[in-house]
């Protein structure tokens, strides 16, 4: 039979000790969670209007330089395309 | 919220699981309630400073909301989130193992950290405690879970994704290494206390 380990005591005393600060960081822990969960989906909110915005204003761009290199536009029309996409930035 | 008046246990959670999915804060609370006992004292035997247990313990939930849709009732639903708070657990040891700076009792204390003082009555219960930490996290997991948690090798396999067999070997070597650390540092401590105070 092996002799006991010495260090079984301390390990069970070190079991049944007290967790220190656990009761004070249950406390409320729920509230704490979900305005971290809030602040979260507001961020992620941010961001994705960010790049909404983004690929937004860069899809306009791209659409009117097309167009306007198919119909051959006049200068005039390279500004009624830019204000239409400031118009859509506008928008966003 | 379901009416938790006339449903089992299992039932309650599960509404409040289906419900928390659908976007139910109450519910999710009430999920938080429940468990955060269980939870906080889990990863209050990892936790170095107050700061880091509350983080820890936020991050269990967190990380288990964002997941709740995976989560399948295959086991009990405090179970699954063990092994979310174990993930967490070792993910933060692994951060502390890369900076080390945990071997110094000093720099725990600078940190914030202070032991129980239920610890403070036998101070070789302290000297473990810092041999624990001292273990690679793998270790400590594993050991902290077994002779601190009391969980059984099959549960800690749940918990880890280790097999039970690894589960058995790292416990073996886990307490090779703590009972190594333990007199290194139980030798240097009796090194460095005056002649006066040892005998």
């Amino acid at each position: 039979m092996n002799p006991p380990d010495p260090l079984d005591p301390l390990l069970a005393a070190l079991r049944n000790a007290p967790a220190p600060d656990a009761d004070r960081i249950a406390l409320g822990l729920e509230t704490r969670v979900l305005a971290r969960l809030r602040e979260e989906r507001a961020l992620a909110a941010t961001w994705l209007r960010r790049w909404s915005l983004v690929l937004g204003v860069g899809t306009a761009a791209c659409a009117a330089l097309l167009v306007n290199n198919l119909l051959d536009l006049s200068a005039a029309g390279l500004d009624a395309a830019c204000t239409g996409h400031w118009l859509l930035l506008g928008w966003f | 919220m379901p009416d938790h008046r006339t449903m089992s246990e299992t039932d309650e959670i599960r509404e409040l699981i289906a419900s928390a999915i659908d976007g139910d804060e109450r519910a999710f609370a009430e999920l938080i309630r429940r468990h955060k006992a269980r939870i906080v004292r889990l990863v209050a035997r990892f936790g170095r400073t107050p700061a880091d247990l509350d983080e820890l313990a936020q991050d269990v939930f967190i990380k288990a909301h964002r997941a709740l849709h995976r989560y399948r009732h295959d086991a009990p639903f405090e179970h699954w989130l063990c092994r979310i708070a174990t993930r967490c657990c070792q993910d933060y040891l692994r951060r502390l193992y890369r900076r080390r700076w945990f071997t110094s009792l000093d720099a725990l204390r600078d940190a914030g950290f202070e032991p129980a003082p239920a610890d403070s009555t036998d101070p070789r219960v302290e000297t473990l405690r810092l041999a624990l930490r001292r273990l690679p996290p793998d270790q400590q997991t594993v050991l902290t879970l077994f002779e601190l948690e009391g969980h059984s090798v099959r549960d800690i396999a749940h918990f880890t994704g280790l097999s039970e067999s690894n589960v058995k070997v790292r416990a073996h070597r886990a307490r090779l290494a703590l009972r190594a650390e333990f007199d290194l540092i139980a030798r240097s401590e009796t090194r460095a206390r005056p002649p006066h105070e040892s005998a």
